[in-house]
């Protein structure tokens, strides 16, 4: 028995299972190794080494039990690590990486520092453009992050409450969420929000352009279109996902 | 003698309906478990024993069962219970379980035709 033991941590360790999960498993095939061989009191030597046979092979135990541990995904294990935390976190990177993207591409258009580029012989269409491409650095990895964890929900096959947790959390940080660009150029402003920058900022906004974000809301009576749009956006994926969800079960099923 | 079939398809989500089944009428350790399955399906389902208990660790890790140690016979075991959520997963797998079988039955005796499809 003792060997056998060992040929099924041996197959355990050789799929990088965690120690943790090698050590409860072993102790309860142990328990029942025990109970198995003493319901088999009767048996001669031979019978008793025979008596593991029931237990199965020690690789077919190994698959089996890497394949169940790798279907609990990290998202299914810790959801509010995965659900809750994750997307405060991940949406504000997502968020400077859309920032760096954009500069880059401005720096390889031709503005800021060494180039001759301003808009100021912009057409109005082309400006007009520019605002509804940074709005869309804005609402762009909103949604990407709903459908991320819309998706991570799916693989853990974890419950509909969750990604809806994410998207609840992701509607509100990007409701409050506030962007803005100002290119290099005479007009001083924000190309979405008409933001008027510091004057300190206006003096290199010439030059350089500008970039703002923020948080909060605003001392308003109503929400802005825009922050509707950046909490909607979420909800709605979250939303989508669920019916889905919802939909497929039912058919899976139907009578 | 009908043919002996090994892990077929349709089994999948078999064994975890069965061990739900037997645990929520009483919580039982592991050994005691696969002697439950085997009696209460007249031996149909053959399988490695040892393959049951990671089995077990996942339905713990989605919060369906839940494990204690318990002194049983005189001895230290896991024990396995159903938990509150387990068992409506029970009741709706029945469920489906239940219409699934009745609709392949119905489809099996000729369905719409009315007579046996099937021998």
């Amino acid at each position: 028995m003792p060997h056998w033991l060992e040929q099924v941590r041996t197959e355990l360790v050789r799929r990088k299972l965690p120690p943790r999960y090698v050590a409860r498993l072993m102790s309860e095939l142990s328990d029942h190794i025990t109970d198995l061989t003493e319901d088999s009191m009767s048996m001669d030597a031979c019978e008793v080494r025979d008596a593991v046979r029931p237990m199965g092979a020690p690789g077919d135990i190994a698959d089996s039990a890497a394949k169940e541990y790798r279907s609990v995904r990290f998202a299914g294990r810790h959801p509010i690590i995965a659900f809750v935390a994750m997307p405060i976190v991940v949406l504000p990177l997502l968020w400077v990486g859309a920032i760096m993207a954009f500069v880059l591409i401005a720096k390889l258009a031709g503005f800021g520092e060494g180039g001759e580029l301003t808009i100021d012989n912009f057409p109005a269409w082309l400006s007009r453009s520019l605002a509804v491409l940074i709005f869309g650095m804005v609402l762009v990895p909103i949604g990407l992050a709903a459908w991320f964890f819309c998706r991570l929900a799916r693989k853990a096959q974890i419950g509909r409450r969750w990604p809806l947790i994410a998207c609840l959390l992701l509607g509100v940080i990007g409701g409050m969420a506030f962007f803005d660009a100002a290119l290099p150029g005479t007009n001083q402003k924000g190309l979405l929000h008409d933001t008027k920058f510091s004057s300190e900022v206006l003096d290199q906004n010439t030059k350089h352009g500008a970039v703002t974000m923020g948080f909060g809301f605003g001392l308003s009576k109503y929400p802005h279109w825009w922050q509707i749009v950046q909490f909607s956006v979420p909800i709605a994926i979250g939303g989508m996902f669920v019916w889905h969800q919802v939909a497929a079960g039912r058919r899976r099923f139907a009578t | 003698m009908a043919k002996r079939v090994t892990n077929p398809a349709f089994l999948n989500g078999v064994p975890e309906l069965l061990m739900l089944r037997l645990l929520a009428a009483r919580p039982m350790y592991g050994y005691e478990l696969v002697q439950a399955i085997r009696r209460s399906t007249g031996g149909t389902f053959e399988f490695g024993e040892g393959c049951v208990y990671p089995i077990l660790h996942r339905l713990e890790s989605q919060g369906v069962l839940k494990s204690t140690r318990e002194s049983v016979g005189g001895r230290e075991r896991v024990v396995y219970r159903v938990t509150a959520k387990g068992k409506a997963l029970l009741a709706e797998t029945v469920g489906s379980w239940r219409r699934v079988v009745a609709a392949v039955d119905h489809a099996l005796q000729g369905g719409e035709r009315g007579h046996a499809a099937l021998a």
